[in-house]
């Protein structure tokens, strides 16, 4: 297509578009410091409906973006998390959860930890609490992780309590077994792999040859060791080395 | 009687990659079989059917054709042509398509191999291109071992400054992602980055196949279920983090363009409509940009995280394609004129670093100096390309600007698929 | 260190109240003791909730008119420090100083623009800190000690002016006992530290993978290989070792150390060299009394770490908290290269 035929055809385009600015700047209705306080106003509120203040969350994470601009808005938008993460809207405490982990929030960390510990405080299930504390692998809650691994049977659960245990090399062991346990949830398995294969290449490499080699195993978790083996550009016969993985 | 072609946008191994920029090649006899006189030939598209096709003009423009008639003399001397890809028709493999030369009677006398090589929509990838993408970065990630952790540390709190914010945020982003596309292509080729159209529904993006969801009860925690054997299944950055996302909207639609009246991920056409100055235009780093990230829970919707999830490049990348879209709508490729590229509004202290148009970016000027971030860059100089000599090792705010070259000094080697070449007739 | 069970709520009240009258009875020293790294109350702890405690504790310190003893741990986090709590209470202790470092000024800059984006509400007189809007916040404290700190200033106590503030805590003199401790290198070659360093001048760092904090080891890593390529330039026949050993060997294998290190340019050599201990790191961290502390499965804080050794395996030097640069370790690795042993 010759572009000055294309330039007529978006041309038209954008001047019938339903955007209704055509090809006039559009400003829009607030800066985005009105728009952030308005927003912070709805999220600190409880009596604002949960869907406004999940749309006020988003706001201000988009704020976040802007950086140096939306700073003087930290503080108040951490403590207006830390009250939505104790909302009685089980999806606005599951983002405003979600967004305080990823800022590695201490007060977030130590409330998913005591709803592990005492169900009764649970701001979210346990594989969602599990997942959000296994983002940081120094949030030191591996003797929990061990604890829900022995305790749930729920696989949602122990493979995030599997991801949890990914940062502790004191459980590779735990995950080796895990990995080539044929009665465990083929789920478990495959994050059990994937914890071993970050923390211990060589240990990793020796079970999936087992693995591969057994015939009574799965083909689904044969497809997830292989198909790791050959992105690392492995070969399951070859002896291990440390340097043949740089 | 047999002819060589041979065209400037070539790597060390002989293969040849082109955009919509027209770049030189040349013809030449390689033996004139007995002709007394010069001998006439056509060059015209060779590929194949529904492959990339090619346009040709004796001088660098915008308004190729399909053929072109060319005299080669029988000194065995190369004639000077200009070749580009035919817009809207770009490659999904290489060697479909290529440069024929054929003679007044349509015998062949030589070819040219290769591939239109062009950033398109995520949702239009065939399962091949789709694949070989996901490959490509699976194995850049290698499970957290790969070289994509430097891209990864790259995009982090301490970096905040050098590409958010500030007027520099969209050329840092796209040298950002050519960065990344290159490692790509030296692992593959035949790869170019796609992009996540987010006004746009998307949902074959979020397949199990291609970028997968994560459990449909939020109970069960945000890590995407990958088929066995994908080659995202493995995926770690900072140590055992898998992917983690979930849209915070109906993947069957797209993310809504306004709440409350209030911008979100507003629509293309919208996005345009920001402005036809660069000091209006970037402040789409916010809506869209910004409410892009957030539609999702999980670190995409975080700037120090962000760059986690692959899925990042895929959203940059069609932020990047606005820019391009907007520059060659307005045609704002120079960056001397202060409506292409400005940097009135917030300066990032001291002294803008960064972000004027003559200032290197971090990392790839390998800059410790305060206020740039002092530790250890993530990355090295500006990944090399085969195939193009811009933006350079070192690049600069504005060599990221005329990403086609229309001003001359060659493309960056890149160009999306709905957006043209097009000379520049007087700016407004 | 690591699987070490945290103290109970209850024991960590017990540890907590020893700081109720600081002003009174207490030991000095036990009481700095709560900064050191490997402190009883931060053990089997989480990097985050460390420094909420360590916040605490300097708070508290600070106001029982321990502000000048803890210069070091002050100056450390207005320096790199990059939790709001920890820089914070950084602050509040500068404002307690009879004799501030002369460079307070500049770390208070410095701390201002690095704290800005996580600014947050600070609770310094209660632990645990309450999730909600306080009087002040990090930045807010910052500045407000800048503001005193430029207002107040006076010129250098002789005590205090110039240098570094000092360790307060034990320091190894030697590495002669860790003679037979076996370490492996990125390669994955094992040697003992005799073996390694023994009659060789040289610089010994102190590191891991997973730091969050890319100022302190990833910056380390990446000075040890300017180090090593400065001296190498002006003496290719030296044999002075320029190393860096992990806190963490359990998981720092050598395929990581050797990405980590290659990733911030170390040109791998028998003289440039990043190390795992291969059995128990506790010897080389008790023996060389390292600012180190563990949660359950990996380091929650440490102090940035480098000893510089002489040919006798004398430790001639150390650089202990503050930032360093690599022309002034190099310099300091030359000098003793050359001194015959």
């Amino acid at each position: 297509m010759n572009p000055k035929d294309y330039r007529r055809q978006v041309e038209a385009e954008l001047q019938s578009s339903d955007s209704g600015a055509g090809l006039q700047a559009a400003a829009p209705q607030q800066s985005p410091e009105q728009a952030w306080e308005q927003a912070l106003a709805q999220l600190a509120n409880p009596s604002v409906p949960a869907d406004a203040r999940l749309a006020a969350l988003q706001q201000l994470q988009a704020g976040t973006f802007l950086g140096d601009q939306f700073a003087p808005y930290m503080p108040r938008y951490l403590a207006a998390l830390r009250e939505a993460a104790v909302d009685a809207d089980d999806r606005l405490r599951h983002a405003a959860l979600d967004v305080l982990i990823n800022f590695k929030d201490e007060f977030a960390r130590q409330r998913l930890v005591e709803g592990l510990r005492t169900s009764e405080r649970a701001l979210v299930p346990p594989a969602a609490a599990l997942g959000l504390l296994a983002r940081d692998d120094h949030a030191s809650v591996g003797e929990l992780a061990r604890d829900m691994l022995a305790r749930s049977d729920d696989a949602h659960v122990r493979a995030q309590a599997v991801r949890v245990l990914g940062a502790d090399p004191q459980s590779k062991s735990l995950l080796s077994d895990i990995m080539k346990d044929k009665g465990e949830f083929r789920e478990v398995r495959r994050a059990s792999a994937a914890a071993l294969w970050r923390l211990d290449p060589g240990r990793f490499e020796s079970d999936a040859t087992d693995i591969l080699q057994d015939s009574s195993d799965y083909p689904e978790i044969k497809a997830t060791i292989s198909g790791a083996l050959e992105r690392a550009g492995v070969s399951p016969e070859s002896p291990s080395d440390s340097t043949r993985r740089r | 009687m047999n002819v060589e072609i041979k065209v400037d946008a070539t790597d060390p191994n002989g293969r040849t990659f082109l955009t919509w920029a027209p770049v030189k090649g040349s013809v030449r006899l390689t033996n004139a079989g007995g002709a007394q006189g010069p001998v006439s030939i056509v060059l015209r598209n060779g590929g194949k059917p529904g492959g990339g096709r090619v346009i040709f003009d004796t001088q660098r423009s915008d308004d190729g054709k399909p053929d072109l008639r060319l005299s080669l003399p029988t000194n065995l001397a190369p004639v000077e042509f200009f070749v580009a890809g035919e817009f809207k028709h770009p490659s999904s493999d290489y060697g479909d398509a290529a440069i024929e030369a054929v003679d007044t009677a349509g015998t062949a006398l030589g070819r040219l191999d290769l591939m239109v090589r062009i950033r398109k929509d995520a949702t239009t990838l065939s399962n091949t291109e789709r694949d070989r993408f996901l490959l490509a970065i699976g194995k850049l990630n290698n499970a957290g071992q790969g070289p994509f952790q430097s891209f990864r540390d790259t995009h982090v709190a301490p970096s905040r400054p050098e590409a958010h914010g500030f007027p520099g945020f969209p050329p840092w982003h796209r040298a950002y992602l050519l960065d990344l596309e290159r490692a790509l292509q030296g692992s593959d080729f035949r790869v170019a980055l796609p992009y996540w159209r987010f006004d746009k529904p998307a949902a074959s993006l979020f397949a199990p196949e291609f970028f997968g969801m994560p459990p449909s009860n939020r109970a069960n925690g945000d890590v995407i279920q990958f088929p066995h054997g994908h080659a995202l299944e493995f995926w770690k950055t900072d140590g055992n983090d898998p992917i983690e996302r979930r849209p915070l909207y109906n993947i069957a639609g797209a993310p809504p363009q306004t709440v409350g009246g209030q911008p979100r991920v507003i629509s293309q056409a919208a996005t345009l409509a920001l402005g036809t100055q660069y000091a209006q235009f970037r402040g789409m780093e916010s809506a869209p940009h910004g409410f892009a990230h957030t539609s999702f829970q999980g670190p995409i919707n975080n700037v120090p995280t962000a760059a986690k999830d692959p899925l990042f490049f895929l959203l940059h990348a069609n932020v990047d394609r606005l820019w391009a879209f907007w520059q060659w709508l307005n045609r704002r490729t120079d960056p001397s004129n202060a409506a292409t590229y400005s940097t009135a509004g917030n300066i990032r202290p001291p002294g803008n670093i960064g972000h004027k148009l003559g200032d290197t970016m971090w990392p790839w000027n390998q800059s410790r100096t305060p206020p740039r971030p002092t530790f250890p860059p993530p990355r090295g100089n500006m990944t090399a390309s085969p195939v193009v000599n811009r933006p350079g090792p070192t690049p600069r705010i504005q060599d990221m600007i005329d990403y086609q070259g229309i001003h001359g000094g060659g493309s960056l080697g890149f160009d999306y698929d709905d957006v043209p070449f097009e000379l520049q007739g007087p700016v407004a | 260190m690591t699987g070490v069970a945290a103290l109970s709520d209850d024991q960590l009240a017990a540890e907590l109240e020893k700081l109720a009258s600081p002003e009174a009875t207490r030991c000095q020293g036990e009481l700095l003791a709560m900064l050191r790294e490997d402190a009883l109350l931060y053990r089997g702890r989480g990097t985050t909730e460390a420094e909420r405690l360590r916040a605490f504790v300097m708070a508290r310190l600070a106001r029982g008119g321990l502000a000048d003893a803890m210069t070091a741990y002050v100056v450390e986090e207005l320096e790199s420090g990059t939790n709001p709590y920890t820089v914070a209470a950084a602050a509040r202790a500068v404002q307690a100083m009879s004799a501030p470092p002369l460079d307070t000024v500049s770390l208070l800059e410095g701390a201002i623009e690095r704290i800005r984006p996580v600014d947050d509400f600070v609770h310094l007189d209660v632990y645990p800190a309450p999730p909600g809007v306080a009087p002040t916040t990090a930045v807010a404290e910052l500045v407000a000690t800048l503001r005193q700190q430029e207002s107040h200033a006076k010129p250098p106590d002789s005590c205090c002016a110039g240098g570094e503030a000092a360790e307060p805590h034990p320091l190894a003199p030697s590495i002669g006992a860790l003679r037979d401790v076996e370490l492996q290198n990125q390669d994955g070659t094992t040697a003992r530290f005799a073996e390694t360093f023994g009659g060789r001048a040289g610089v010994i760092a102190f590191f891991y993978t997973r730091c969050m904090t890319p100022d302190k080891c990833s910056r380390t890593v990446g000075l040890l290989g300017q180090v090593h390529k400065r001296v190498r330039n002006e003496r290719p026949e030296s044999q002075a070792v320029i190393a860096g050993i992990t806190y963490d060997p359990d998981y720092d294998l050598p395929h990581r150390l050797y990405r980590y290190g290659a990733d911030r340019g170390l040109v791998f050599s028998e003289t440039c060299q990043l190390l795992r201990s291969v059995g128990p790191f506790a010897p080389i961290r008790e023996t060389l009394q390292l600012g180190v502390g563990y949660g359950d499965s990996t380091v929650n804080r440490h102090r940035i770490e480098l000893i510089l050794i002489d040919r006798a395996g004398e430790i001639s030097a150390r650089k202990l908290r503050r930032l360093w640069e690599a022309d002034e370790i190099a310099s300091a690795v030359l000098a003793l290269d050359r001194v015959s042993a």
